[in-house]
């Protein structure tokens, strides 16, 4: 799971693409060219991946979303870890450690 | 490759051009559009710098192409057709002296005019396309799925073929296809099973036949509003299944055939451009019985799910 004070970035070897409005969109990892599909709440995640905080991260999509799920932190954490480890995102670790 | 002696005529257009040439050509449309110029090389390109692509295209004959960029130009060696300078900004394509016009134009219509369709912003995509009731249907796939047997079926069947296989798409409102070349590369064992109605039979190899599509059968070489893309698919079942692929696998399935050069721009464009055509356009997975005397009834079937 990732720590809450581990910092998102969106990798600059990534390119999104919107899809039709509800679909979600598409990313291309420039160096593979490989692509991947995302839903719109992993499109809506992407969109914040700007050098947020994981807390943050789920803060953010806490007060955007309705019904969350109490799966909701463990499903994000997957969804970026699975980018990461795509090369799609890059984690920034706290050097502090793990906040309370 | 021998071929009959080609058309005399005048020139006409392919994929939106109108050809400018002293070379005789047998595949055109008759229209207008903005001048491709096609010459003859005084010199053949001396590359100075390792090729930015370079593959084996499959097929019958394994084909070693290298594409290299120089400042404003492209030198393009294929394996039986020699080299090839392409100024896509202009447009101009210098193509080898002494090379066969069949086999010549062929290659024209391939990756050198490709290159052109990229600079003018359009979307080439490796497939072919017939028209239904004034609407463009593709029909996309790997290498040997059919793609140009049932475009020849189409033909048969008294429809127009627009292309066979690089069709040239501009995305808009409606998105568009320019009509490619008007001919047919049939594989020997198709073209001896079928009786392919609308073609001439232009040269004859071992492995494949070229068909030249008559006049009277080929059309303007206006653009034609696209209807859908169909991903080419085999099937055990007696009938045709179409499947709407949705967006996210469209784009994975669009991919393969489209062009990228390996740099990120070039990457990057490709990518805008197919997630923008797979927002226009409704991509299908096409699963058909596979067989000669089952291509007629592909091909009604198709003109029932598409037609007006």
């Amino acid at each position: 799971m990732i720590a809450p004070r581990t910092v998102l970035r969106r990798s600059p070897r990534a390119l999104y693409r919107d899809l039709a409005e509800g679909e979600g969109g598409v990313l291309l990892h420039l160096d593979t060219a490989a692509y991947h599909g995302i839903n719109a709440v992993g499109a809506l995640v992407w969109s914040m991946l700007d050098g947020v905080t994981f807390s943050a991260l789920l803060e953010k999509l806490r007060s955007e979303l309705q019904g969350v799920p109490p799966t909701f932190e463990h499903e994000i954490g997957e969804f970026v870890e699975n980018l990461a480890a795509r090369d799609l995102v890059v984690l920034e670790f706290d050097a502090g450690g793990d906040d309370q | 490759m021998t071929s009959s002696h080609p058309p005399s005529g005048p020139h006409g257009c392919c994929f939106g051009y109108s050809v400018n040439s002293p070379l005789p050509f047998r595949l055109l449309r008759a229209g207008h559009g903005p001048q491709l110029h096609i010459v003859e090389a005084e010199r053949e390109p001396r590359p100075t710098s390792p090729p930015v692509l370079e593959w084996k295209v499959p097929g019958d004959d394994l084909l070693h192409v290298r594409l290299h960029r120089d400042d404003d130009s492209y030198a393009l060696w294929i394996d039986g057709g020699g080299w090839f300078r392409v100024r896509p900004e202009v447009p101009c394509i210098e193509v080898p002296v002494g090379v066969e016009p069949l086999r010549r134009e062929e290659r024209i219509w391939g990756l050198p005019s490709l290159l052109c369709l990229l600079e003018r912003g359009d979307v080439p995509l490796h497939a072919a396309a017939v028209e239904i009731d004034g609407g463009a249907l593709l029909l996309g796939g790997p290498g040997r799925c059919g793609k140009t047997t049932l475009a020849a079926a189409f033909l048969s069947a008294g429809f127009r073929v627009l292309s066979e296989d690089v069709s040239c798409c501009r995305l808009g409102d409606p998105p568009q296809l320019f009509p490619g070349p008007a001919g047919l590369r049939v594989r020997l064992d198709a073209f001896e099973q079928l009786t392919i109605e609308g073609g001439v039979v232009a040269a004859k190899e071992s492995h494949r036949v070229h068909l030249d599509i008559v006049p009277e059968r080929r059309g303007s070489a206006d653009p034609v509003p696209i209807r859908a893309i169909l991903i080419l698919g085999a099937s055990e079942a007696a009938d045709c299944t179409m499947t709407r692929v949705p967006s996210a696998a469209a784009v994975r399935a669009l991919w393969p055939l489209s062009f990228n050069l390996p740099t990120d721009e070039d990457r990057a464009r490709c990518f805008t451009a197919i997630t923008e055509i797979v927002r226009a356009i409704p991509v299908f997975d096409l699963a058909r019985p596979v067989s000669y005397n089952t291509l007629p009834r592909v091909v009604g079937e198709l003109v029932q799910a598409f037609g007006r």
